[in-house]
């Protein structure tokens, strides 16, 4: 259970590593969102340049491909679903249309989960987070700077909510919880007692925040768009042209 | 006047049990008090009263001259904690970030907030390991960013309750170290244990605690005598007659 | 408790009942062929002990950091793409049923019944969001998508429904003894 394998920040020193987290930040979202009116063309264009930046960031290619295995085997369940078709509905039938429309929309998936990667892998969440916070400010009845610390803490207590998961499950185990068959009496248990333990961390939380003096108008990481960004931007328009190619 | 004065505090749970009793203290600037007491004894309940984090039921307390149920803000300016468990003590997702929190909650400004930072990673040794996520630190290291993120707020005084609980041999040396170093910058300390062996030869003071009173305060040498009747193990040298000797080689 | 602790508490509440969330998307309890998936039960109970408003800030704080990119989605991954995907729905589906969940048990006083009708609500809206994004995206049919997305898991929901009302019964005074809330019986 420890082994979850999560997509963790690689300290660099690359231009993607330089590049202001905002400009990533709005990139990734903005080629994520016009992957769906994408073509064959701007797909092209836009795995070259993801191919691109996984090397010049020292990720690499390889290690990019690692770190998203699991979601090819679900982007492998996406395609044969869509690809196959039931006539009748007994026996499989495989449409070269269809297979190319499946293909594609894997396609892009696959290049949207790659830009999410690349950008948590050169981005320290700290930085993710103050461009969190810039972004979300325009808008009404959110509490950005709240927002932001309760992302940080997520990522700091899902590790630690993991781990205590597997200690109560072990414990149980060792208790012969197996003896129970009921799998609502177990998933009860092991509920309450994942539940007591993450709500008494949580009251420890409150106690350490407090006593190093949280409150909500801290000082903000400072960011500054620099020539790189605009370079990147540049970039980025570059890419998002080839839409109108067929 | 003392640093901390503590005057006939009570403190009572929630539920109705007591936890603190007439607690009458006075602590100097640059003192290291060790307080020494059985499991609930009062000993972490006195710790968060001192940080303001329980306000007291009677009685008073203030650091440097300021109330804490005044103004809690400003005492938790002066008075950093290290708790037990470092490990719900580690807010930030990367070690830098953490050592940052209380400077940044200080509206300090970014490059004062650096500076901090990167003075009190090197003051535990710690420098190097900025980017890494607190979750992978050893449990020497967890309880090392805890006093770095304590010490990056600059605070007068220390209060590390149980400081050596779950740490191996070369990690209890190198924290028992790093105290020692604190106090000879001038911080006063105050260090809660159940076991003295460690801390003691590095104490001014020592105060004992039991069912929520003070029982026993006064200076290392002589206090040590008297330990056994509230449940505390006396150290072993003072045992073999051989008075409080270093617990480092 | 004075406003500005009570706030904080809450909003540490908040995160972790979100990162019992993302907890939940990666462990499942095995029962059968179908391994029970904890995530939507915590979906739930953070709406039943948090109430509406915390238990909707508690949901968009999951998605927020699956938005931002950080691996809290099943199969540590996340990223905008998700919300696009064939799966999409029913994470705003969770945003909506959470605040659904919490308003109506909040309510119901803590009866039991109450609570066991608002998840019921809430579940229904999960997969109507959830099956007709399924729908939408992978192009098939209504009644393939509800035998893919929504049938192998109906039995498992029930089992949660009731598992959930019981547990968020073991789990409110705690909560309401540390929020100070007036308990309820």
């Amino acid at each position: 259970m420890a082994a979850v394998k999560v997509v963790s920040y690689q300290p660099g020193d690359s231009a993607l590593h330089r590049l202001d987290p905002r400009t990533k930040q709005i990139m990734v979202m903005v080629l994520s969102s016009a992957c769906f009116a994408g073509g064959r063309w701007f797909l092209g264009m836009l795995t070259i340049s993801i191919a691109l930046c996984a090397i010049e960031s020292r990720i690499g290619l390889i290690r990019l491909i690692r770190e998203i295995r699991y979601f090819l085997v679900f982007l492998l369940f996406v395609f044969i679903i869509r690809a196959l078709t039931f006539n009748d509905g007994l026996l499989p039938v495989l449409v070269v249309s269809q297979v190319q429309a499946a293909l594609l929309f894997c396609w892009r998936l696959l290049l949207i989960v790659l830009m999410a990667v690349l950008l948590i892998s050169t981005t320290p969440t700290g930085a993710i987070r103050a461009a969190l916070v810039w972004m979300l400010r325009p808008l009404p009845l959110v509490n950005e700077r709240a927002a932001a610390t309760m992302v940080g803490l997520i990522v700091r207590m899902v590790p630690l909510i993991l781990f205590q998961a597997g200690e109560i499950s072990d414990a149980m185990r060792s208790r012969c919880i197996e003896a129970r068959k009921s799998p609502l009496f177990r998933m009860n248990r092991f509920t309450i007692m994942l539940f007591r333990r993450a709500i008494i961390r949580g009251d420890d939380l409150v106690d350490a925040m407090q006593a190093r003096c949280y409150n909500e108008q801290r000082t903000m990481r400072v960011m500054q768009f620099t020539k790189l960004d605009a370079v990147a931007a540049g970039i980025g328009v570059l890419v998002l042209a080839t839409l109108s190619l067929a | 006047m003392a640093l901390i004065e503590i005057h006939r505090l009570c403190h009572r749970f929630p539920d109705g049990t007591r936890s603190l009793t007439d607690v009458t203290l006075s602590i100097d600037c640059g003192e290291f008090v060790v307080i020494a007491g059985a499991n609930g004894s009062g000993k972490t309940t006195l710790l968060k009263q001192l940080n303001g984090l329980l306000g007291p039921e009677s009685g008073t307390l203030s650091v440097g001259g300021v109330s804490v149920r005044r103004d809690p803000l400003a005492v938790r300016r002066q008075v950093g904690m290290v708790f037990q468990d470092a490990d719900s003590q580690i807010i930030g997702d990367t070690v830098y970030d953490d050592v940052c929190f209380g400077p940044e909650n200080l509206r300090l400004t970014r490059t004062e907030i650096d500076t901090r930072a990167r003075r009190a990673l090197g003051a535990v040794n710690l420098d190097g390991s900025e980017d890494r996520s607190p979750h992978h630190l050893s449990g020497g290291e967890k309880r090392r960013l805890a006093i770095a993120g304590v010490l990056a707020m600059a605070p007068r005084v220390m209060l590390l309750d149980e400081p050596f609980s779950n740490l191996d041999y070369p990690a209890t040396s190198t924290v028992l170290e790093h105290i020692r170093r604190l106090h000879e910058d001038g911080h006063t300390i105050i260090v809660t244990t159940h076991d003295l062996e460690k801390v003691i030869s590095l104490a001014t003071r020592l105060v004992v605690m039991a069912h929520g009173r003070v029982v026993l305060d006064g200076a290392p040498e002589t206090a040590v005598e008297g330990l056994e009747s509230h449940g505390i193990r006396p150290p072993c040298s003072v045992l073999l007659g051989r008075g409080i000797q270093p617990w480092l080689p | 408790m004075d406003a500005s602790t009570r706030k904080l508490r809450l909003m540490v509440y908040s995160s972790i009942m979100a990162s019992l969330m993302a907890v939940g998307a990666y462990i499942a309890i095995p029962v059968g062929p179908v391994p029970i998936v904890l995530q939507n039960l915590f979906v739930m109970l953070a709406a039943l002990l948090l109430g509406g408003r915390w238990g909707l800030i508690s949901v968009c704080v999951y998605l927020l950091a699956g938005a931002v990119g950080l691996p809290v989605f099943a199969g540590g991954t996340g990223g905008l793409g998700k919300f696009v995907g064939p799966t999409g729905g029913y994470l705003i589906g969770f945003a909506i049923a959470a605040w659904l969940i919490g308003t109506i048990s909040e309510k119901g006083r803590g009866n039991i019944f109450i609570d066991a009708a608002a998840m019921l609500i809430g579940t229904m809206v999960i997969y109507a969001i959830g099956v007709c994004w399924l729908k939408v995206v992978t192009d098939m049919s209504f009644a393939k998508a509800f035998s893919v997305g929504a049938l192998p898991f109906l039995l498992g929901d029930v089992i949660k429904i009731v598992a959930a009302a019981s547990i968020a019964r073991a789990l409110r005074p705690m909560i309401a003894e540390r929020l100070m809330v007036p308990r309820t019986t």
